[in-house]
Formats: structure tokens, C-alpha cells, sequence
């Protein structure tokens, strides 16, 4: 077959020493700039691009060498959201509600064994799909416009309501201040400054690394210093053994392969990518875990469920982000779009023809995610037990540690210390908010989502100067209002229905 | 290149040379440009590419070193040089003419273009019509006339917002047509990239973006084309088959112009070194290649050239907001 | 301390001033029928209905801290605040030793261990990140000296 051929070649293009060992490099750097909150992949490409000029590497083996740092980058994310609750990447948000508190019951090194198998299952899984999907799925990323986005977008909150828990009102609330921060800054569609107070620095708003840092980071040191001072030991003991088993896996693996293919298909979305993708990971699999095994649910307290789920989608929309740019030359991220940048520079244009035009750069970078990814998790698993053993640092080496990190993350996107000092106000509000049970997640996906939602809803009522019937004028747009709609509905039914059959067994038992 | 542009660069050549032997001050202390943007956009481009121009000429022993301060097309970054940093001679800023724009309309602050010292421009593109390939629209005229008769008909998306240059773009477009800015129907997505593929997925007709990146698509594959390019003469090249708004009759330009500037309180040795390495790594033999990889066209000036370039363009950008009735917020 | 009713009180005002401040951003001309005002609108109404029946139910009452303990959380937002604004005039290494000293001290180490860890910490951070991975970190008092 074509595919299978073009494919050998792929990996006779990868295999070569200097392409391993470019492969291997990548992926170090990849965990290393992904384990770092606020330093992401982007930064690390955008720094290597004149470094690979410089050695004179031929196209492919620059690509394979940025594509090892991005998904290498999506496995380091998870670490710091599991050990320490701050996630090193945007996407790993979520990583963090069951990781974290799997770590603090000491089951931290199975949380990150398991956590990168399921990475690697989902990262495998998407480039498979690359191999055999690609040119079809290609018409997806197109086919979303503005309306689909909206829909997309309407789909997701709907998805939300799930993980409102048990004080919604709180949730809500959460969501709220998320969409209100998502609000500041230069109005995309109107060009009006938004709640900028006529300082520059908020111009193109707030950005997410300030405020995920600030939420999770900072508010974090605070409840760590309430933890040492009430004497409990803020060092985790690690109990027993650090490797996931074989019931782990047998429980994990429909989750698993659940976030895999949400995480795929949001993947191919350029701008929503791997953060939407676990949320809507993560909150399918609560569903699923609520209506069928309602006893063994353990969501909010480390269930090994979510956490499977959240890294298989995080890391399959990371690969799947491939396919808009390599079909298409659309990037779907910040990373694919200075990837674009650097094949222009070696003389060779992105877009439909550079899979028939390129094939061995093509075919050798897709055969080189095989490899990073089967990299990454030869190093991932023996480097579990040293980042565990992170747990027992003194609070007093860990603390300043996460500060400088989390200062030095906000200040590379913006080279001001304006963000530092707005890091910080929104971490002591955190702190607050957190002692007050408000949720953090249901925050954050309201100012990604809220963004989204906002400028979509507003570009589709223009194209139809008004019309709101074009907000289902696309059957991609029905489903997923329908899909919306269903995921409302649904779990009220069958609540009833649930609680309708209590009634009758009661009314049954007390007549016996 | 056109004739203009080679006139500039033998011009160039002659500064390099006079430079050459006036090359007393030293080299600039750690090296710096500041890409006012996330990494991968317009300004990070920029930078690599002084990066690239200055090494490959020999020009730094210390790499030039890139930073990025994102917020507003460049206000941030303005207003931090003018502020603090007004006298280090080794960091350089990258500007575009959006920045130009927004300094026009006063979003840059109290600030003007007197405020810094403006050291070269390296490269410009130029604005575009883009439609897909398969658009009932042939020439500019055909889609000047298709608004004429019914603006509400034709959907203009741009890569900015109103006031950005994209939307200007457009609003120069629709006033060509003899329509007013106020009754064109506009959408604003973020980015010229994210306007070409809406394109593609059929959700708008028309993209007012760049030539660069639109010739760039389609040399990809993208099924699109141009329409017309904003510039005063054809361009050179490939692009040399597609007409200019001019000539097709329509009184249009819309060069986007790319360069630097250093604090106000750089000294005049330090600015003069950057201006003449400048001068130098532009007229050298590579330099060419360097700009088409970045789907860049040559308009190299330096010193008090830009100087006067800088204020006519602010100078023309303020006539023009004034008259699209932009008000300065 | 604080309950519910704090919160609710807070999201309200939140509200109300999304609200205030919101309420005239309206665009010279605009080309799309919704603008840009009616986000902020319906967030600060959201927030609003949010903090009214936090405010209505009340309950939820939060222990409050050892009065310790609210000290140290103080004093490390203190801390922080002052590392955020003394960071670029400082300087990456010098500024970032004394946020170090500080907080180990405030999580109970030694002058000693707070020291080393200090000087370890700034140096340490400042080759990693400025020198290996190539952010540009502000030198600021010692300038050329790095």
C-alpha cells in the first residue's frame, strides 16, 4: 500500500543517528520546558530556531527536533500539575484536580507512571490517525467557522454543568470571574479597550500563563504555609511502589481511549486544542464513571479515571494538531505556527501540495512521532521515582523554588514586571477564594472558553448581519447543539429515572 | 526589487562604505531586540531576521539576543523604552507600520514619533485582496463593482479590528467603491492567517491581508488568488503578474513597512553604530535571500531617511484616521 | 471569619463594578449587531445572581486562621509583591536572593540553610534560565557584570 511505503521511508528519514539523537534531544528539552509553568514549548522553539540555522540541519531534521520538543513538552506538563498542583502547561490543568490529590495520598509515582502511559497511549493513538486520516480530516479544520465554533463552544459549557460538584452556586460563580477577566483588553471585533484602565500592559489582556500561575501557584505557597504551621507535614511519604499495575490499566483503559478520540478531533481544531480537549475529556469521563459505577467514584479525590483520561486528550490533540498544519498550513498553535516559519525559511511553502511535494520531510517527521513518543515514555517511567522523591524536599527549599519558577515563567511572555505584580494579586485572591471552597478549574475554563465563545458568537452574528438563525445553519452546528442540549437533558432523566425506581423498591420493600 | 528600491540599496552601499571608515564606536554591550509580540509573529520575525543579517555580515560578536513584550502592536514596549529603558545602546525594538498606526491614533499613550530614535527600516510587504480560487470575482473591479451596487452583498474579513491596518485596508477599499466605511459589511478576525482560512472553509468571500503570507499560501497549495496588490509599482518576480489597485484604477496603497528604533537617550555614537550595521548588512550579498525567505520585499532605509519616512507615514495614517472618523481613545 | 455572606457581599460589588465600568464601552461604529458591551453585561449579571444567593443563604462559615498564621500568609504576599516590583531595577539575581531568604525564613529555615539556599537558588535559576535556555532575564544592578 502507498501509505505503508511512503511510511518506511518516513522511518528511514527518522532513523538516522543524527535524527535519534535530535529526537532524544528534543524530548529532554520538551519534559524540561513543560515541567515549567509559563515556560512552554513555544519558548523553546522559537530560541532553537536560529541554533538550527546555525548547525545547518536539513529541514526534516529541524522539524523532527521541534516536534520532539512539543509533545515532549505536553508529557512535562503533567509533573508539576500532579506533584505540586501547578500545571506546566496550559492543557494540564485539568491534569491537576485528580493528580494532585493522588500525590498528596502518597500514590504521587502512580500518578505519573500512569499518567504517561495513558500520554503515550493517547500520543500514539493521534499518530496513527495522522497516517491514516490526515488528508480526510483536513476538511474538519476548514469546515469550522465561526458558527461551529460557537456551537463547539456552547458544547463545552454544557459539558461544564458536570463538573459544577457539589456547591454549584461557587462553580458559577467561578465561571464568572473567568469570563470576566477573559473581557480585559482590546475588543477583537471592535477594537474598544475593555476594562484597561489606560494601562498599556493590559492592551492584548491578561495573559493565561499570569493567571494560571497566579491561581494555582502562588495561592498554593499560601495554603502550604497554613499546612507547615498547623504541623502538617507538607513532605509526602511515598508509599510503595511507583509503577501503575495491571488492574490500574484494566481500570484506566476505556477512559483512556475515550480522551484519546475527544482529544484527537478537538486537536484538528486550530485555537482550541489540548486545554478544551481535556476539559472535555475529564468531564465526559465523570459522567460516564457517575452513571456507571457510582460506588468506585472517587472524582475530586483522585480518581485514576480522570487523570487517564485528561493525559490521553491533552497528548492526542497535541498530535493532532499536526494534521491542520501539515495538510493545510494552518497552524493550530503557537509551536505549529513557528514551525510553518522555518520550513518558509528553508525555501519550502506549507500548505496541500508539501505532502506530495515533501514527502520524506512529511513522512520522516510522522515517523519521528512514533519514536519521540516511545521516547518519552522509556524516559518518563524511571524518571518517576526522582520526581516523586521531589515531595520530600524541605518546604523551605520547594517554596522559593516554585516562586522564581512561576516569576520567571510570567515574565518571559512579557518581559514586565507589571505581570509579576498582577501574578501575585491574583494569587492572594486565589488564596481566599480557594479557603472559600470556589472552585479554580470552572474559573480557568471560563476565561479559555469565555474568549472563544464571545468573539465567535459575535464574528457569525456579523456575517449574518444579525440573523441568529445562522448559529444552526451548518449540520456540524446542529450536532453540537444537540449534543449540547443532550448533555443537559440527559443526566436530569436519568436522575429522576433513578430516583423514580428508588421510590418503587422502597414502596415494594415497605409493603413486604 | 524595482528600480526604486535598487536605487536605495546602491544608495545603501555608499553609506556602508563611508561607515566603514568613520566605525569608531564600539559595539553595543549585550545585544538585545525586543519583539513587541508573542514568539512566531510579525516582530519575531523581525528580530530573526536582524539577527540573521547581522551575523551573517559579521557585525556582533555577541548574538543578538530576542525578547518578547507583547501588548498593543508595540505600545507596551514603546512606553517601557520611552519610560525606564531610554538609554541602553544595546537594545533595538522592532516596529511595523501597525505600530505606526496605533502611534497615530494616540494609543501609544502621550507619546509621538519624536520620542525614540528611529535606526532602520528592513523590509516591507505590502496589503492584498485575497479570495478563493474559485470566486465569481476576477479583478478588483468586478468586486468594487459587486459593493457598489449592494454593500450589504459582500463580506470584507480582515486579520484586525476597527482602526487596525487591515480594517483601514477594507475601508480604503469600500471608499474606492464609493461606499461609505460605515455601511461596508466587515469582520474582524485575529489574524490574516485565521481570515485565509475562514476563506477556504467558505465562511467569508473576501480577505483584505498581506501579500507575503497570502503569495506564500498559495505557493502551498491554498486555493486562492490575488485580486490586487496595494503597492505603487508591480513587484517583482512571480508577483509581477498580478496588478496593483493603481492600475486597475483605483487609488490605493498599502505598504507595511518593518524596522527598529533604540531609546531616546541612546547615544549619538551608539545610534549611529546600529544604523551603519545596519547600512552594511543590508547591502551585502545575502541579504536578498534573507527577505524573500520571509516573504519580504527590500525598502531599505536608514538614519534620517527613515526619520522623514516615519513622520510622512504617521503624518498620512493621522489624515486618515481623522477622515474615517477614528476617535483617539 | 468569612462565610458565605462575605463572598456573595464581594461578588455583588465585582458585579456592580463590571457593571459601572462596562456600561460605556460602546464603539464609535461597529459593523456587528452585538458589541461589545453585552459580555461584560451578562457576566457582571451572572456574577450578580451568584453573590445574591450566596448573600440569601448564607452558612458556609470558614475557620479562621491562627492569628499566626494569618501573619505569615501576609507577609508572604508581602514578600511576593515587593520581589514583583523590585525585580527588574534589582535585577534577576539580586532581587530573587532576598525573595529566597525571606520565604525560607518564613518556612522555618535556618539563617544558614536560608542562605545557602539563596545564593544557590539565584545563581542556579539565572544560569538555567537566562544562559541555558535563553530567556532574557533583567541583569539590573549588576548589570555587565553577568
Amino acid at each position: 500500500m502507498d501509505t505503508l511505503a511512503f511510511l518506511m521511508t518516513g522511518f528511514a528519514v527518522a532513523m538516522t543517528p543524527t535524527n535519534l539523537a535530535l529526537a532524544a534531544l528534543g524530548a529532554v528539552v520538551g519534559t524540561m520546558v513543560g515541567v515549567l509553568p509559563g515556560l512552554g514549548p513555544v519558548n523553546a522553539v522559537a530560541m532553537l530556531v536560529p541554533v538550527v540555522f546555525a548547525l545547518g540541519l536539513p529541514p526534516e531534521s529541524s522539524m523532527i527536533l521541534m516536534a520532539a520538543i512539543y509533545i515532549g513538552s505536553e508529557y512535562g506538563g503533567r509533573i508539576s500539575a500532579i506533584l505540586i498542583n501547578v500545571p506546566g502547561e496550559a492543557s494540564a490543568v485539568m491534569t491537576a484536580l485528580e493528580g494532585y490529590p493522588l500525590s498528596r495520598q502518597g500514590k504521587a509515582g502512580i500518578a505519573l507512571s500512569l499518567s504517561a502511559w495513558t500520554s503515550f497511549v493517547g500520543s500514539m493513538l493521534a499518530t496513527v490517525g495522522i497516517v491514516v486520516a490526515a488528508p480526510i480530516l483536513s476538511k474538519w479544520a476548514l469546515a469550522f467557522g465561526p458558527v461551529e465554533y460557537v456551537g463547539l463552544m456552547v458544547f463545552a459549557f454544557a459539558c461544564l454543568t458536570g463538573l459544577l460538584a457539589d456547591e454549584p452556586v461557587k462553580a458559577l460563580l467561578a465561571v464568572g470571574i473567568g469570563l470576566a477577566l477573559s473581557v480585559v483588553g482590546i475588543d477583537p471585533n471592535s477594537g474598544v479597550y475593555r476594562y484597561t484602565f489606560d494601562m498599556p500592559n493590559l492592551i492584548d489582556g491578561i495573559q493565561f500563563a499570569t493567571i494560571v500561575i497566579g491561581l494555582f501557584a502562588i495561592s498554593e505557597l499560601m495554603l502550604l504555609y497554613e499546612s507547615h504551621k498547623e504541623g502538617i507535614p507538607t513532605k509526602v511519604e511515598r508509599m510503595g511502589r511507583s509503577l501503575f499495575n495491571w488492574a490500574e490499566v484494566k481500570l484506566t483503559t476505556a477512559a483512556t481511549l475515550r480522551g484519546s478520540v475527544i482529544g484527537f478531533f478537538i486537536g484538528l481544531l486550530p485555537g482550541a486544542g489540548g486545554t478544551v480537549g481535556s476539559a472535555l475529556a475529564y468531564s465526559t469521563e465523570k459522567r460516564v464513571v457517575e452513571r456507571t459505577d457510582p460506588k468506585g467514584n472517587r472524582f475530586g479525590n483522585g480518581d485514576l479515571r480522570g487523570l487517564a483520561s485528561v493525559e490521553a486528550a491533552n497528548n492526542s490533540a497535541s498530535n493532532s494538531n499536526f494534521i491542520p498544519m501539515l495538510t493545510l498550513g494552518i497552524p493550530s498553535s503557537g509551536t505549529t505556527a513557528i514551525m510553518l516559519g522555518v520550513l518558509t525559511l528553508y525555501n519550502i511553502t506549507p500548505g496541500p501540495v508539501l505532502f506530495t511535494a515533501q514527502p520524506e520531510l512529511v513522512w520522516g517527521l510522522i515517523a519521528s512521532l512514533f519514536i519521540g513518543n516511545v521516547m518519552l515514555l522509556a524516559m518518563n517511567i524511571p524518571l518517576v521515582g526522582v520526581f516523586a522523591r521531589m515531595l520530600s524536599v524541605p518546604a523551605w527549599v520547594l517554596v522559593p523554588f516554585i516562586v522564581v519558577v512561576s516569576a520567571v515563567g510570567v515574565y518571559s511572555g512579557k518581559s514586565a514586571s507589571f505581570d509579576l505584580v498582577l501574578m501575585t494579586v491574583i494569587g492572594v485572591i486565589a488564596y481566599w477564594l480557594r479557603r472559600m471552597h470556589v472552585p479554580m478549574a470552572p474559573l480557568v475554563l471560563g476565561f479559555v472558553l469565555g474568549k472563544i465563545l464571545e468573539q465567535n458568537l459575535r464574528r457569525a452574528l456579523s456575517l449574518s448581519a444579525g440573523d441568529v438563525q445562522i448559529l444552526w445553519s451548518s449540520w456540524i452546528a446542529i450536532v453540537l447543539w444537540g449534543a449540547a442540549i443532550a448533555m443537559l437533558v440527559i443526566p436530569q432523566l436519568l436522575a429522576r429515572r433513578r430516583l423514580k425506581a428508588l421510590h418503587l423498591q422502597q414502596y415494594r420493600e415497605d409493603r413486604e | 526589487m524595482n528600480i526604486l528600491s535598487i536605487g536605495r540599496s546602491a544608495a545603501l552601499v555608499g553609506i556602508a562604505v563611508a561607515a566603514g571608515t568613520l566605525a569608531a564606536a564600539a559595539e553595543p554591550a549585550s545585544p538585545e531586540c525586543i519583539a513587541p509580540a508573542q514568539p512566531g509573529g510579525g516582530f519575531d520575525i523581525t528580530c530573526k531576521l536582524a539577527q540573521a543579517a547581522l551575523k551573517d555580515a559579521g557585525l556582533l560578536a555577541d548574538p543578538l539576543r530576542v525578547s518578547y513584550m507583547p501588548g498593543g502592536i508595540g505600545a507596551v514596549a514603546f512606553n517601557t523604552v520611552v519610560g525606564q529603558r531610554r538609554a541602553e545602546p544595546g537594545t533595538i525594538v522592532a516596529f511595523s507600520a501597525g505600530s505606526l498606526l496605533n502611534l497615530s491614533q494616540g494609543k501609544f499613550g502621550a507619546y509621538t514619533a519624536d520620542d525614540v530614535r528611529w535606526v532602520a527600516s528592513i523590509g516591507t510587504d505590502y496589503g492584498a485582496v485575497v479570495v478563493p480560487a474559485d470566486s465569481p470575482f476576477g479583478s478588483l473591479a468586478d468586486l468594487m463593482a459587486a459593493i457598489k451596487a449592494d454593500p450589504a452583498s459582500v463580506i470584507l474579513g480582515a486579520g484586525g479590528t476597527i482602526g487596525s491596518q487591515d480594517w483601514m485596508k477594507a475601508a480604503l477599499t469600500a471608499r474606492a467603491a464609493g461606499v461609505d466605511h460605515k455601511a461596508m459589511r466587515f469582520v474582524a478576525f485575529e489574524g490574516g492567517g485565521d481570515c485565509a482560512t475562514a476563506l477556504q472553509g467558505g465562511h467569508v468571500q473576501v480577505c483584505m491581508n498581506d501579500v507575503g503570507d497570502s503569495q506564500a499560501a498559495i505557493d502551498g497549495g491554498a486555493p486562492l488568488k490575488l485580486l490586487a496588490i496595494y503597492s505603487a509599482d508591480r513587484l517583482a518576480g512571480k508577483l509581477a503578474e498580478i496588478p496593483t489597485a493603481k492600475e486597475q484604477g483605483f487609488d490605493i496603497e498599502w505598504p507595511i513597512v518593518r524596522g527598529f528604533y533604540v531609546g531616546p537617550d541612546v547615544s549619538d555614537a551608539d545610534y549611529q553604530w546600529w544604523s551603519d550595521a545596519f547600512a552594511t548588512a543590508m547591502a551585502a550579498p545575502g541579504y536578498a535571500a534573507l527577505l524573500e525567505q520571509r516573504n519580504l520585499l527590500p525598502l531599505p532605509m536608514v538614519g534620517a531617511e527613515l526619520d522623514g519616512f516615519v513622520d510622512a507615514r504617521v503624518a498620512t495614517y493621522r489624515e486618515l484616521a481623522d477622515s474615517f472618523g477614528l476617535v483617539a481613545n | 471569619m468569612s462565610n458565605n455572606r462575605t463572598l456573595g457581599g464581594l461578588a455583588l460589588l465585582m458585579a456592580l463594578a463590571l457593571a459601572a465600568f462596562g456600561w460605556g464601552l460602546v464603539a464609535p461604529f461597529a459593523y456587528e449587531p452585538v458589541g461589545p458591551r453585552a459580555f461584560p453585561m451578562i457576566t457582571a449579571v451572572l456574577i450578580g445572581i451568584c453573590g445574591t444567593l450566596l448573600l440569601i443563604r448564607g452558612g458556609g462559615a470558614v475557620e479562621g486562621n491562627a492569628p499566626g498564621v494569618n501573619l505569615g500568609v501576609l507577609a508572604i504576599a508581602a514578600t511576593l509583591l515587593v520581589y514583583a516590583m523590585v525585580f527588574t531595577t534589582l535585577g534577576f539575581v539580586i532581587s530573587t536572593a532576598a525573595m529566597s531568604l525571606v520565604v525560607a525564613r518564613i518556612f522555618g529555615a535556618t539563617w544558614a540553610q536560608a542562605t545557602i539556599s539563596a545564593a544557590v537558588l539565584s545563581v542556579g535559576a539565572f544560569l538555567l534560565f537566562d544562559h541555558a535556555l535563553d530567556v532574557v532575564l533583567p541583569t539590573g544592578l549588576l548589570g555587565d557584570l553577568l
